[in-house]
């Protein structure tokens, strides 16, 4: 009997208690608005799980995870970026595959990928014309020039450490590289020769913003450890100096402009600055922590992504101007670039 | 973007390394031992490991009388490193252990860690015969540069009868015992993917003298093929050199057969390695290297052993050097420490014993991403252990409560100083009923914590010096039970319930600025049940099952999805059972583990998952005796039906690998 009791107990252990969930992908084949938000969901760097959503506004459907299932195929580790390209076609950086794909927007199928060199790290990308693409390469601290017609590498440029955002102001690109340890600076690359200029904007320098072919603006995160203050920064691509420094409160990382006005999340606020006068123009409080932001020209809804705790899925959240929130929608792991596409 | 560039190492490298341990000689579950003799595998009772005393004509060569790891009451496994289970790493070694959870980035030659019921690896606290290898610097230890030679086993348990009783348990490795006589050994083994290791050991000791030292290198190319969502991939810039150092020696002046005597043990390890670092199947070929070495010297004296009080002493250095090229970041972090501790134990009553200690450690961290600091750190521990006389109900009852108080103050370069400290108690039982004394019984109950290491707070970017230590509690119920009918078999079962409060978590600021914070509060609950069945004196067979849930318990932010789900990465439940065979009188044996993990979340929410998989791994080693000789030849196969699965996301394992090796040994002990 003890022996029975014994067998039949380990013949339960052995046998699996647990069920596993059932894989969720689905086979899509769809058409998409040309009027669309779309939504790069990085995923988790080294595993592989990127995946690209699109939000189609007046339809007020989300699809998820459209890459896979329309091309059976993952789209790579740490995708991160995302460009209008000609007629209906979209690039997709995808950082840590060191891959650039081209799609099509209105139904995701791929048309081409652009394998970059291993290393490459790509982050964040401009088009220069309609056959340029400059592209900053993270792990390589360069900036390539890739020709989209012939798959080419034409240009490198050598530029600060870890360049992150990247800005075309007609002549001039604008890179910001503030290295691992916060940096503080923006290179001028002067595409007519090659030579790059350095300027000191401010501590952690990101997002850039073109804003005539001889100005941009930077924002400039501060450090946190020795703390410094975050900053606006408006530059002249052409001298080389800094021309407006507006402070910041927080450590803000992203912005977007809506004309004359720039929205800046930080933490659970957010401060609209005024470009025009460049002036905090005002504040409101949030439910959510940006880590993707976007914003409509055209109906001038603010769309804001939450990472959460950049493990699990995040959302997606739509505020009208007065930052009245207008929906919700769950997205994929670390949304993060948005892109409005008309 | 998010890199983990904190999260997997912390050391600021990429979330692979290193470095395997590719013995050829040396190692076996003790489980098999355990099996072959009932009654050693499962602790639990209140004779812990580390009072077994080894004796060889006039010297007396004994592991330290006073407890280092294990506390007595609570679920502990032990495995012993011998030479017929080569060609495994301690990783795969504890993989199958029950409550042990292995995070292996890719196998031999990788990052390898373990935690004690899902907790996190740095929440395990890992000693080299008594040293701490958890750095000042992450926490964490690579289990893969852990070097087995000189050792002959570890215990892994759920609480620490040492200076710290952390969440996660304490992993503990034994130094092997000396002889008086001359003896060596000689190991030469090859495998897959390109595996070599040579190995030579030699020991000699007289009457008051003893000593063994060993050196071993081993290297694999290390690259293997895998199916990557159907397509077929090589792991690339694998490969590894390892080299390590062991020494040992006791001296006992006035050594005597008949009496105790003061004995003072000097202990070394020093290992380099420089290997490729893979990095994740998802990225492009990475060409980065890494190159470490870590030296740990111990002098350990005892002055007394009798029943009326024990007393020793010790001196522990140890030194890391963590070298990275070819990264986007490239650097180095270097640590040293150094701490002198006591304890002793005195009987102040019949049947009651106190216990006590202090250790006092100073040590640093030094790399350019880390604000400079030193800490100080007082430790002190105080608690009796009393033993009840037999009652109408017991025939032995056993309890035992110990204080624990950590004080460490980090001394910055700039003037600055930051002092924390964490209380903790213990308290534990154990007891043998009068009408079945087959049957014991046990229970503990303790409070835990862990400091933030010198990445959670100074870390430069995002470093957190406004860190609160973690804390949380943790208790145990468990029985063992041994019985002899149709063979010896021995039952034993626990439940567990671990809440963990403030936990530490590296979250990022931005897209490549890390911070942690504390956030997080989970709480652990599961049960584990082993069996071990010898129907005859050669032949064993043992049986694990471990199932567990971990759950974010709270909130962290609106909107979290993660409340009361799994937490990645830790199995619902895990399943073992191994077959060992001891024929000729020992001169040939086999086993044979089949190991099965459920599947295993990748997302805080439950919405992705790695699958389950079962692994099956066996070997045959024999002993053969020629002119004095012997001959220890052995063939390991691991992961027989080459299965294809990851641990961790991005990190496939090996397929199937064999390995060979023989080991010559004279006057062989």
């Amino acid at each position: 009997m003890f022996n029975a009791v014994l067998i039949a107990a380990l013949a339960a252990g052995l046998a699996s208690c647990t069920k596993e969930p059932a894989n969720s992908i689905t086979n899509l084949d769809p058409t998409f608005a040309a009027y669309a938000v779309w939504v790069i969901n990085e995923g988790n760097f080294g595993h592989g799980n990127s995946t690209l959503d699109c939000y189609e506004p007046e339809a007020g459907s989300y699809h998820e995870n459209v890459y896979t299932a329309v091309n059976h195929a993952a789209l790579g580790d740490n995708a991160n970026d995302l460009a209008i390209g000609r007629g209906d076609s979209l690039f997709v950086i995808v950082n840590n595959s060191d891959v650039v794909r081209l799609i099509n927007r209105r139904n995701a199928h791929i048309l081409r990928s652009y394998d970059l060199p291993a290393g490459t790290g790509p982050f964040k990308m401009v088009m220069i014309n309609d056959s340029d693409i400059a592209i900053t390469g993270f792990a390589s601290s360069t900036v390539l020039i890739l020709n989209r017609w012939t798959g080419a590498i034409t240009h490198t440029y050598a530029v600060g450490p870890n360049p992150q955002y990247i800005a075309f102001t007609g002549s001039w690109l604008c890179v910001s590289a503030p290295g691992f340890n916060g940096g503080n600076e923006v290179d001028v690359i002067k595409l007519s020769d090659g030579s790059v200029t350095k300027i000191a904007v401010g501590d952690s320098p990101s997002i850039i913003l073109a804003q005539s072919d001889t100005s941009a603006v930077v924002l400039c995160s501060g450090n946190y450890s020795p703390a410094t203050p975050a900053s606006l920064v408006f530059f002249s691509t052409n001298t080389a100096t800094v021309t407006t420094r507006v402070p910041l409160p927080r450590h803000p990382f992203k912005m977007a402009a809506d004309g004359r006005v720039l929205y800046i999340p930080a933490d659970s606020v957010m401060t609209r600055v005024d470009l025009y006068n460049r002036t905090l123009r005002d504040s409101f409080p949030m439910d959510r922590v940006a880590y993707g932001l976007a914003v409509d020209y055209d109906t001038h809804t603010l769309y804001l992504s939450d990472a959460k705790d950049f493990t699990q899925r995040g959302d997606l959240s739509m505020y009208d101007d007065q930052m009245l929130l207008l929906g919700r929608m769950q997205t994929g792991v670390n949304p993060g670039t948005m892109l409005v596409v008309h | 973007m998010v890199f983990q560039r904190q999260t997997c190492r912390s050391s600021g490298g990429p979330p692979s390394s290193p470095n395997p341990l590719r013995f050829g000689f040396l190692v076996s579950i003790v489980a098999c031992a355990s099996a072959l003799c009932p009654g050693i595998g499962v602790a639990g009772t209140d004779v812990p490991d580390s009072l077994r005393n080894y004796h060889l004509d006039s010297i007396v060569v004994s592991a330290p009388r006073i407890p280092q790891s294990s506390a007595p009451y609570a679920f502990a496994r032990e495995i012993a490193f011998d030479a017929a289970q080569s060609g495994q790493s301690l990783a795969h070694l504890l993989e199958s252990l029950p409550g042990a959870l292995v995070r292996d980035y890719g196998g031999t030659g990788a990052l390898a860690t373990v935690s004690w019921r899902g907790m996190d690896p740095s929440e395990t606290v890992v000693l080299l015969d008594g040293i701490r290898l958890n750095g000042l610097q992450h926490g964490m230890v690579d289990l893969n540069k852990i070097p087995l030679g000189g050792f002959s086993g570890a215990s892994i348990a759920a609480s620490d009868a040492g200076f710290d009783e952390p969440a996660g348990g304490v992993l503990s490795l034994h130094s092997a015992p000396l002889g008086r006589d001359l003896a060596g050994a000689f190991t030469a083994g090859t495998g897959s993917f390109g595996d070599r290791v040579i190995a030579a050991t030699l020991g000699a000791g007289s009457a008051t003298l003893a000593g063994s030292l060993g050196v071993t290198q081993a290297s694999a190319v290390n690259d293997f093929s895998y199916d990557w969502n159907g397509e077929q991939r090589t792991r690339v810039n694998a490969d590894f050199t390892m080299r390590s150092l062991y020494g040992r020696a006791m001296w006992v002046p006035g050594a005597n057969a008949s009496a105790f005597s003061p004995r003072h043990d000097l202990l070394l390890n020093a290992v380099e390695s420089d290997q490729g670092t893979p990095g994740a199947a998802t990225g492009t070929a990475s060409t980065a290297r890494q190159h470490d070495r870590t030296v740990t010297a111990q002098v350990r004296s005892q002055w007394l052993d009798s029943p009326a009080a024990q007393l020793e002493t010790s001196v522990a250095g140890l030194y890391t050097d963590e070298t990275y090229s070819g990264l986007t970041w490239n650097n180095a972090y270097r640590t040293r420490s150094l701490a002198i501790a006591g304890r002793g134990t005195t009987m102040i009553l019949p049947g009651i014993d106190l216990h006590a200690g202090i250790r006092e450690t100073i040590g640093e961290a030094r790399s350019s991403d880390l604000a400079d600091a030193t800490r100080f750190e007082t430790q002190a521990l105080l608690g009796p252990e009393i033993t009840l006389p037999p009652s109408l109900l017991f025939e032995r009852v056993r309890l035992q409560v110990l204080g624990r108080c950590d004080i460490a103050a980090d001394h910055m370069d700039g003037g600055a100083s930051i002092t924390r400290s964490l209380i903790t108690i213990s308290a534990g039982a154990g007891a043998t009923l009068r009408d079945l004394p087959a049957l014991t019984m046990r229970a503990f109950v303790a409070t835990t914590g862990r400091m933030p290491t010198f990445n959670d707070l100074y870390w430069n970017p995002g470093g957190n010096p406004d860190l609160r230590t973690e804390r949380g509690t943790k208790a145990e119920i468990g029985a063992r039970m041994d019985v002899q009918q149709a063979g010896a078999w021995t039952l034993d079962g626990s439940a567990y319930y671990i809440d963990s409060r403030d936990k530490i978590v590296w979250l990022p600021l931005n897209g490549t600025i890390w911070s942690p914070r504390n956030v997080r509060h989970v709480i652990a609950k599961g049960v584990t049940a082993t069996m071990a069945w010898s129907p005859a004196t050669w032949i064993t067979l043992q049986a694990a099952e471990d199932i567990s849930s971990h759950v974010r318990a709270e909130a962290e932010f609106p909107g979290d999805d993660a409340v009361n789900k799994q937490l990645p990465y830790i199995p619902l439940e895990t399943t073992s059972a191994s077959l060992f065979l001891r024929v000729i009188d020992g001169a040939v044996t086999a086993d044979a583990t089949v190991l099965r993990n459920s599947h295993r979340f990748t997302s805080t929410d439950n919405s992705s998952f790695l699958p389950g998989y079962t692994t099956l791994d066996a070997g045959v080693a024999g002993r053969l005796i020629l002119a004095g000789f012997t001959l220890r030849p052995s063939l390991r196969c691991l992961n027989i039906t080459g299965a294809a699965y990851q641990i961790l996301d991005g990190y496939p394992m090996p397929g199937r690998s064999v390995h060979v090796s023989v080991t010559t040994e004279f006057n062989d002990r």
